[in-house]
């Protein structure tokens, strides 16, 4: 098997995996998930594989001549649009984060959904489990977690999901990726209402998959202007044709002053700030977090929302088409704007949150916002490098997250107390019951601050940052080290709340490890958060720079047909970078550290009316609200429903029904009835004496059908005669 | 040449007489003979035209075979006399006026043509034989042939599935 | 005789052979079950020697047979859709008493007429072809004697397809007179050379038409076919829905595609008729119908309908080639997806004809959701939603006719395909949202049969480049 057939077969055994599961197996829970799981193990594999011809067949060749096959598709017209893969240096190292982190998070759902827990005593589809009572050896009564109700249901999603990533990365084209990006909308969207009894999951999932659909919606016109400008849809086509480029570049596309790739640029932008939640679209990831925490790992934090990042990455030849010296285009500006703008607003609203899961979704779309902003600067290879680090470091929190939820949900069976099981303010001195989900957190969270040196988060933070620095682009610069001074704080005041100190609720003390299916995707994950960032440490980096070739520019760089150079060291990012990410964590630590039980936020008093507001999100659910859901519910139910729908659409369609129905009548009353009712009358009431001779036949109605024709023919012949032919 | 014409237009005379008949007669075995006398007419055309084979075969075959066969089927059946007609009261007029039509048009199609009439040609000696035929059969036509060969049994054997008493009935 | 000669009609010769030999073996076995083995082993040896034709691209017996890559394009239709009615008709028969080995036999020699079919390029072949693949038909449809609805079925078809047999050969005769040949090449020559007498040559070639249209189920020519569909055993009628109609457009196309397309200026207009009327009244019925059967019945001379929209455009010579393979592959789309439907059909219908009414379709869904999937699927296709091989189908189609500027004729194909859906997805919505207590057959053919065009519908749509790119190769060979 060449490795051209290898890359086409990537993405099908997930998807195998949904199918089997969902038509066959769904009743088995063993089975469907070892389906699952295989599935993804082998399309781990292949992309291990994968990965190892890319980085053996090296960076520059890989870069001239990727591994790629393409089918003809659809033909048009005169040619053929085509769809097909491709493994280049940049769809190589996004094959290796999705493969890893995928294949764990397959992994860790199966000890989340309480797989080899006995059945729920209430449990019922639609809702998360709620224990279940067992009686010991002893006879005394424990309440346990209960297995989830709709445990097969969940893997099949999950693999679904997973084959629209892979199919969206080893896309060579716009269409498949479209095509993927989709399809994790889908799955996203029935993943997030997975209990889709809870009332608030409903909502969840349809003010995500509405909310990106807006995204989505100018992505789509973004491709559809792409392809009616360069007639393709395959990326080398379009970034290595300099020509085009140019002509994009320099051709005015007649909106807002935009040149056709600006135009283009942006419209593809604004599909990425739906799906990875930027600024002004990023209200529906908080609410996301009402699906499973495997789900919230994978889709919200280490994959989906980082396709959007992805697909700016791949577009970006495109988006930078017609910079020069420095300059940045439109779609450029418009990123590093929002970019830089969302990094800060959502670390701040992070700082006010108690939901364990919602911070780090604050933190997700801040941490977005930072790659975003980076591209915008044009620091392509810091983005996708803080794409990796960002991938490993946010699923290893979020599924940390899931096992202390997994942890205070036993504490909580344990001394039966009605409390919520996400708070931290419920939490604490965790460190000691759940050590190993206490060491892997510590390191996602200190990869997330930027802890220097020891961390891959530091590594690609501080790139960013020194090349916004080098570049001169000091509001960015300002912009996102600000940012990462409160990403120090909110992490370490989440690490401090949950696990430091004493325990605050009796349910805490009694909280437990969890079991091994979820703490070692923990460790693999840790072991990435800290080891990824070694790849990409700068050549000109003092002490240990150039001890280890700063790989990844290597590599990834040569996906761009004009290789950028690295930037030159400067002691001042570093030194901010330090700066801010120690001081952040210091200050998160001392802050929090000893938190009584049942205390306020000790910020909540001085910052007063700032905190209310933080903590509401800056009122955007309620402005969006009053400004779109209001207006648009009045619409629908007075505007469209009564006037347009009511009155004149259904007065249409009960017009063009009644003509159609009455067409139905007339001519079943001329075809139908007298030849077939007439018969089925017959034979209904005297079956002997028609079935005797073949009267049936002789009654006229062949010789009418016969008749008919024979008219037809006669009168086509006249056609012909008086009207063709007549000089 | 005008006993030629003579002997046509006679026979046409005959052919077109006893078509109608065919048509109007109320018995069926009338009708028979009458379809008999009209085989008959036609295979001498076939002989006017220089045809001694077709003549030959139309005569044995539809007129001497077939008919035979119709004769037989009529008496065994005992429909000599055909029951008062069931069809639809304006099926009659409609069916006139239809083949008025079609005639006028046949006729039109006939006399206004666009290709040159080309002349008559002589015909090669033996034109029409049976030997002349056996070679266009057998080489020119061999498919067809063979084909209609393959016909005819398919005809057969559904004859006898529609007419082969039900065993099915009795396994059953 | 040459080699060639027997190469070129070598599948053929197998199949025919292979007819008379289980016909023999019937009688001696007295083994359905054998007869059936026998058969499929017969159908796929031919389907073998017919792939091996591909781009042989061979005339024999004088230019009266053309084996070209369309003929082995349709010919494998043909062989496929026999296999697939065999697998139908297997539990079929026996359920309902008229399990006979003549079934079989008869089988085979209407698909060799079929693929006598679409090699002719004679007209006295195509008429002998015709004859072939009807004759087996007649009595097929009247297989469930004495039920009186197969026996007017037979009776009727054979009365029509008689009646329809005479306009063919009256058009053969009046295309004789004006061209003094039958043979496609030789009519095509003496177009080139002016030796024809057009407005004779016209007429003969509407009769052809008219009598072709027969076949197909053209309105006006269609009254027929929801009696025949409806009262032939359900299994035949899957079978003649694709055989007949598959082979009926083969030598419509064959014979105009590729020996007429001069005579485009008078016949266009017809076909553009015929094709608009096909298309408004076979959906429209369609919806008045509460007989599964009887809506299939219409749904077919719809689809009849779509084809023939194919076939408006053949004049001109850049689309032709495009317009023909839109038809091929539709013609393929509408096998498997036909064959799929019927299947249902049949695992829901029972003895005396009970289980056709569509009320009898309620909580399938429920109670048997697959075999409800597998229909839903169909219906889809049918109605030509994506992701179903119907849509890539009528996509083809549409695009072929809008390419030859008939943009009038699409609007009205994409609007009857509105109407379509009303009775398609009426089918589903009764499977899933009415209660009921069905009763279905579960029978290990049918239900491979109904999965693996379920499957094909769905995989086939998504993969159809190389199914399409087999069917643009399979051009016709002009003269």
């Amino acid at each position: 098997m060449g490795i051209k057939t290898l890359i086409w077969l990537l993405p099908l055994p997930p998807l195998l995996a949904f199918f089997i599961i969902v038509l066959f197996t769904n009743r088995k829970k063993a089975l469907s998930h070892t389906i699952s799981v295989g599935a993804a193990f082998l399309s781990w594999l292949g992309s291990m594989v994968v990965f190892f011809f890319a980085v053996q067949k090296g960076a520059h060749q890989l870069g001239e001549h990727p591994f790629a096959s393409s089918i003809n598709w659809l033909p048009l017209a005169d040619k053929w649009l085509k769809i097909g893969v491709m493994v280049d240096p940049l769809t190589a190292v996004g094959l290796f984060f999705v493969a890893w982190t995928v294949f764990m998070i397959f992994i860790y759902s199966i000890g989340y959904q309480n797989y080899g827990q006995p059945k729920g005593d209430h449990d019922q589809k639609g809702l998360p489990p709620h224990g279940a009572t067992v009686i010991d050896e002893q006879g005394h009564k424990h309440k346990v977690p209960s297995i989830e109700p709709m445990y097969s249901r969940f893997f099949a999603f999950i693999g679904l999901f997973a084959f629209g990533m892979y199919t969206l990365i080893i896309s060579d084209n716009m269409l498949t990726l479209f095509v993927g990006w989709e399809i994790m909308g889908l799955c996203s969207y029935l993943l997030i209402g997975f209990w889709y009894a809870k009332p608030s999951a409903r909502a969840a999932m349809i003010k995500a998959f509405i909310t990106t659909r807006v995204g989505d919606v100018f992505m789509l016109l973004g491709i559809g202007a792409l392809y009616a400008f360069t007639k393709t849809l395959n990326f080398r086509e379009i970034f290595f044709n300099e020509e085009l480029l140019h002509k994009m570049a320099t051709t005015p596309s007649g909106f807002f002053g935009l040149s056709v790739a600006g135009l283009i640029g942006i419209l593809l932008f604004i599909g990425t700030v739906g799906k990875s939640a930027q600024f002004p679209l990023h209200v529906w990831l908080p609410d996301a977090m009402e699906g499973p925490t495997p789900v919230s790992a994978m889709i919200h934090a280490a994959t989906m929302v980082s396709a959007g990042v992805y697909m700016v990455i791949r577009m970006f030849p495109l988006l930078s088409a017609g910079a020069q010296h420095g300059e940045l285009t439109s779609p450029m500006m418009a990123m590093a704007f929002i970019g830089a703008f969302t990094a800060l607003f959502a670390a701040s609203i992070a700082l006010a949150q108690n939901d364990i899961k919602r911070v780090l979704a604050f933190s997700t779309i801040s941490q977005l916002g930072y790659m975003i902003a980076a591209l915008g600067i044009g620091a392509y290879v810091a983005a996708i490098f803080h794409l990796l680090t960002h991938a490993f470091f946010k699923a290893l929190l979020f599924l940390g997250s899931g096992s202390v939820i997994h942890g205070m949900e036993h504490g909580i069976y344990h001394v039966d107390e009605d409390i919520d099981p996400q708070n931290m303010f419920n939490m604490g001195g965790l460190r000691k019951k759940m050590p190993i989900t206490f060491w892997t957190f510590l390191a996602g969270g200190l990869a997330l601050s930027g802890f220097p040196i020891i961390t891959a988060g530091f590594w690609s933070k501080d790139e960013i940052l020194a090349d916004a620095f080098s570049n001169g682009h000091w509001m960015v610069f300002g912009t996102l080290a600000f940012a990462a001074l409160l990403t120090a704080f909110y992490t370490m005041r989440q690490i401090t709340l949950t696990f430091l100190g004493k325990p605050k609720t009796r349910a805490a003390g009694h909280a437990q490890e969890t079991h091994w299916t979820m703490t070692l995707p923990l460790v693999v994950l840790a072991i990435f958060a800290i080891g990824f960032g070694w790849v990409g440490i700068p050549e000109q980096f003092p002490l240990i720079g150039g001890l280890i070739p700063n790989w990844l520019h290597d590599f990834v760089i040569t996906t761009l047909p004009h290789h950028l150079g690295e930037v030159g060291f400067n002691w001042a990012p570093l030194l901010t970078s330090l700066v801010v990410a120690l001081g952040g964590l210091f200050l998160g630590w001392y802050v929090y550290k000893d938190v009584p039980a049942g205390a306020e936020d000790p910020l909540k008093k001085p910052m007063g009316f700032v905190y209310k507001v933080l903590q509401n999100k800056y009122y955007f659910d309620e402005l969006y609200d009053i400004i779109f859901i209001k207006p648009a519910i009045w619409f629908s139910e007075t505007v469209s429903y009564l006037w347009m729908d009511r009155k004149i659409i259904d007065g249409i369609l009960h017009f063009i029904a009644r003509i159609a129905f009455q067409l139905g009548t007339i001519f079943r009353d001329w075809f139908d009835v007298p030849v077939v009712n007439g018969f089925g009358d017959f034979v209904g009431e005297s079956t002997k004496k028609i079935g005797k001779s073949l009267r049936v036949v002789q009654t006229g109605r062949v010789q009418q059908y016969m008749l008919i024709a024979l008219v037809i023919t006669v009168a086509t012949l006249f056609y012909y005669l008086f009207s063709v032919f007549t000089p | 040449m005008t006993t030629e014409l003579i002997l046509f237009f006679s026979l046409a005379l005959i052919a077109i007489i006893t078509g109608l008949g065919l048509l109007i007669s109320k018995n069926a075995i009338y009708a028979a003979l009458y379809l008999v006398l009209n085989f008959f007419t036609i295979a001498i055309f076939y002989l006017l035209l220089g045809g001694a084979f077709i003549a030959m075969a139309q005569v044995s075959v539809y007129a001497g075979a077939i008919m035979v066969l119709f004769l037989f089927v009529i008496m065994i059946l005992g429909a000599e006399k055909l029951g008062k007609s069931n069809t639809v009261a304006w099926q009659r007029p409609v069916a006139i006026i239809l083949s008025i039509i079609l005639l006028i048009e046949a006729g039109y199609v006939l006399f206004w043509r666009t290709a040159p009439v080309q002349a008559a040609q002589t015909l090669p000696d033996g034109f029409g034989g049976p030997a002349s035929i056996g070679n266009v059969l057998l080489n020119n036509y061999l498919l067809p042939f063979e084909i209609t060969s393959v016909l005819l049994l398919v005809a057969m054997i559904g004859a006898i599935v529609l007419t082969h008493k039900q065993k099915t009935d009795k396994e059953v | 005789m040459t080699t060639t000669d027997l190469l070129s009609v070598f599948p053929l010769l197998i199949l025919i052979l292979w007819a008379c030999l289980v016909l023999l073996l019937d009688v001696f076995l007295k083994r359905e079950r054998l007869t059936t083995i026998l058969t499929a082993i017969g159908l796929v040896v031919t389907l073998g020697f017919s792939i091996s034709q591909n781009n042989l691209n061979l005339t024999g017996f004088n230019n009266m047979v053309v084996v070209d890559n369309f003929a082995v394009y349709l010919n494998i239709i043909f062989l496929g859709s026999g296999l697939l009615a065999i697998s139908l008709a297997h539990d079929y028969l026996k359920r309902m008493g008229i399990n006979r080995g003549e079934f079989y036999v008869l089988l085979m020699f209407s698909i060799s007429g079929m693929m006598l079919m679409a090699i002719a390029a004679d007209l006295i072949v195509f008429f002998l072809a015709l004859e072939l693949l009807s004759i087996p038909l007649y009595v097929l449809a009247a297989f469930a004697r004495p039920r009186v609805e197969s026996e007017e079925a037979g009776m009727k078809y054979f009365l029509l397809g008689a009646f329809s047999g005479g306009f063919v050969v009256y058009g053969i005769a009046l295309v004789f007179g004006a061209t003094a040949t039958t043979n496609l090449s030789g009519i095509a020559a003496r177009i080139a050379e002016h030796q024809a007498d057009i407005p004779l040559l016209t007429i003969g070639a509407a009769l052809i038409l008219v009598g072709f249209s027969f076949k197909v189920a053209v309105v006006p020519f269609q009254m027929w076919t929801p009696d025949v569909y409806h009262g032939a055993p359900s299994a035949v009628t899957a079978f003649m829905a694709i055989g007949a109609k598959a082979a009926g457009f083969a030598a419509l196309m064959r014979i105009f595609v590729a020996a007429l397309p001069t005579l485009s200026e008078q016949i266009t207009p017809i076909i553009w008729v015929l094709a608009a009327l096909t298309m408004i009244v076979g959906n429209i019925v369609a919806v008045a119908q509460s007989n599964i059967k009887r809506m299939l019945a219409y749904s077919s001379i719809a689809h009849a309908g779509y084809i023939l929209m194919a076939l408006v455009s053949y004049g001109q010579s850049s689309v032709a080639s495009v317009s023909v393979s839109a038809a091929l592959f539709y013609l393929l789309s509408y096998a498997v997806t036909n064959f799929g439907a019927w299947a249902v059909v049949i695992a829901v219908e029972k003895a005396e004809g009970k289980g056709l009414a569509l009320d009898d379709y309620a909580g399938i869904g429920r109670k048997y959701p697959a075999l409800a999937a597998a229909m839903a699927i169909f219906m889809l296709s049918f109605t030509g939603v994506p992701p179903t091989l119907g849509f890539v189908g009528k996509f083809y189609l549409f695009r072929a006719v809008i390419d030859g500027g008939y943009i009038g004729l699409a609007v009205i194909g994409v609007l009857t395909s509105l109407i379509s859906a009303f009775y398609y997805l009426r089918v589903v919505v009764i499977m899933y949202m009415r209660d009921g207590e069905p009763e279905v057959r579960s029978e290990p053919w049918l239900n491979l049969t109904t999965a693996f065009t379920a499957i094909a519908t769905i995989v086939l749509s998504i993969f159809s480049a190389p199914i399409l790119q087999w069917a643009s190769q399979a051009i016709l060979s002009t003269f």
